[in-house]
């Protein structure tokens, strides 16, 4: 008798539960006012887009980006910082509201993901150890080890499998011998930087990260090098997660922020500020 | 000769103990003596090694000092999460343990199963199933029409964290329950059904007090190991010591100083929870007679 009398209590209860809490149509952009914060995610292993200043606070390009952001939403921000790879999986399930993480709009991503217009663009470039001299030219990296950092669109195209939307990709005519994957670019870095061939001859990434891993001496005195152009630029841009409904109408509205943003010149000051270099597209 | 003197006013109790006996009762003091002072200088040696590669290796200590502060502010959440974490478990392995042994068909299945399942399965996946699958799972219960599960469901980082270390420990010392309850003599049980008590009273009043002795030392293991895992959380985004740690070293491109500071640390806390379960052991020992 009271075993049953406690499952019946159970099952009223979960379903007040689930009928008292069914509230629908809600847009994102207005439960973001309603709630007067906005949710930005962004992974903190990027110098100088996202990272751990020297008070241990984030700071970087796509940090003051989102801050802006937020200013012109007029809520405040929060940030949440998950591994990369939670980021780009999709189904945030309200643990965050956007990501603003220098995300490339790739059409794979956009099966879990909406994206805005690009707020920059980077440029991706291969690099080797400074010791090696054998290695003048792209094509010279024929057969050798390579790193990068997984689940990024320079793993893809050194796979020869990457597609963005209105982006030309012109893959390399020479094939890399192993391509390694790390959990993030700064641990490639940090592996190149053992010694020239010790584990990798050659890492790709993109050209500010490595850019600002030169000028911060990455460790010791930083001992790696570019080679040769950039070999792809791709358009970057803020993600929203596909599976949360009424998503459009924020779409619509960080697109028109972006706009601003560009007109008021404040995103060519950010990038010069933190990359030394106008990596803002004409929209 | 000074000891004439004492001898000749105490002969009556010195001549109780037979010399021989007194000199190798002596020989047994002065080995004493020296194992401890060899193990203080085998400890001794074995700093100065450690303190010594440690400076050969070059590591910049300035940046290590520099950081430290700011690496420690984590310890809060790595703390949250174990005990939480813990709690849980032990609340689990208890249930687990009474399932385990149980003779009802239905909730013995369950608890096995449950130890089978979640301890066959790596706890990395179990942290991302938490934290990603369920909010999944939520959803497709949504979509059959149960409304605000999916809210539910979808757990923040610190109790998705919480629970998949909770539950997967909680499998691990399940067995660990099951085995100190089992160890308890069948006379122990059957003298207190003799005095009267139904199954529950004695598993609480006699089986369990002297089960909770025998666990306490793999519990505490447990909870040594516990520690080190929350670290896992830090995948998803919680501020907790070693991701505080990899993010700095990532940042400065100095991994293995940042990374040998935060073993110290994990290191440094592992070392007092092993004082405080030396203590909970004399404690609960005191009823017995001395062996050592």
């Amino acid at each position: 008798m009271k075993k049953r009398f406690w499952i019946g209590v159970l099952v009223t209860g979960l379903l007040f539960a689930f009928t008292g809490t069914g509230i629908a149509g809600k847009s994102v952009l207005e439960e973001i006012l309603g709630a007067n914060t906005i949710k930005v995610s962004t992974d903190a292993n990027y110098a100088p887009q996202s990272f751990l200043n020297d008070k241990g606070e984030l700071e970087g390009f796509d940090i003051s980006v989102a801050k802006e952001v937020a200013k012109r939403l007029g809520v405040k921000v929060k940030f949440i910082t998950p591994d990369w790879d939670l980021i780009t999986a999709g189904k945030w399930g309200k643990r965050w509201d956007v990501s603003i993480g220098s995300m490339t709009p790739t059409a794979e991503r956009k099966n879990a993901l909406l994206f805005t217009l690009p707020y920059y663009s980077s440029p991706a470039q291969f690099a080797i150890h400074k010791a090696n001299t054998t290695i003048k030219t792209l094509a010279d990296l024929t057969g050798k080890t390579i790193g990068v950092a997984t689940e990024t669109t320079n793993e893809r195209y050194l796979q020869k499998n990457l597609e963005i939307e209105d982006v030309k990709i012109v893959y390399q005519d020479w094939k890399p011998g192993k391509i390694k994957t790390y959990p993030t670019d700064a641990n490639h870095i940090e592996d190149l930087s053992l010694g020239d061939g010790a584990r990798l001859d050659a890492i790709f990434t993109s050209r500010q990260t490595l850019a600002e891993a030169i000028r911060s001496g990455c460790g010791k005195g930083c001992p790696v090098k570019m080679l040769g152009d950039p070999t792809y630029y791709e358009p970057l841009s803020f993600a929203l997660d596909k599976s949360r409904p009424n998503s459009q109408t924020l779409v619509d509205k960080l697109n028109k922020i972006l706009k601003s943003m560009y007109d008021d010149g404040t995103l060519v000051k950010l990038s010069e500020k933190f990359y030394h270099t106008n990596l803002i597209p004409k929209l | 000769m000074e000891n004439t003197t004492t001898d000749q006013q105490t002969p009556i109790i010195l001549s109780r103990i037979p010399p021989e006996a007194e000199a190798t009762l002596h020989g047994i003091e002065v080995k004493k003596t020296r194992y401890r002072r060899n193990l203080i200088i085998a400890f001794a040696v074995l700093i100065t090694l450690m303190v010594a590669t440690l400076i050969i290796i070059g590591l910049d200590f300035k940046f290590m000092i520099k950081w430290v502060p700011f690496i420690l502010t984590g310890i809060g959440y790595t703390l949250l999460v174990s005990f939480l974490a813990i709690s849980l478990a032990c609340f689990l392995s208890v249930a687990g343990a009474l399932g385990r042994l149980s003779l009802n068909p239905v909730l013995n299945s369950i608890a096995t199963s449950y130890v089978s399942l979640v301890r066959g399965t790596p706890l990395l996946v179990q942290v991302y199933m938490w934290y990603i699958a369920l909010p999944q799972i939520g959803k497709s219960l949504e979509d059959l029409g149960i409304t605000g599960v999916q809210a539910l469901f979808t757990l923040p980082a610190i109790p998705a964290g919480i629970l998949a270390l909770g539950v997967c420990y909680g499998a691990y010392m399940t067995e660990t329950v099951r085995a100190g309850i089992q160890s308890i003599k069948i006379g122990q049980i059957e003298a207190a059904k003799a005095l009267g008590m139904t199954n529950s009273q004695a598993m609480r009043r006699i089986i369990f007090p002297q089960a909770v002795r025998v666990i306490i030392p793999p519990v505490s293991n447990e909870f040594i190991a516990m520690i080190k895992d929350s670290s896992l959380v830090s995948l998803m985004g919680v501020w907790e010591l070693s991701f505080r740690a990899i993010k700095i070293g990532r940042r400065h491109f100095q991994s293995l100083e940042m990374l040998i500071m935060v073993a110290m640390i994990y290191w440094v806390m592992c070392f007092i929870l092993q004082l405080v379960q030396e203590k909970i052991e004399t404690h609960m020992a005191r009823g017995d007679r001395g062996t050592s």
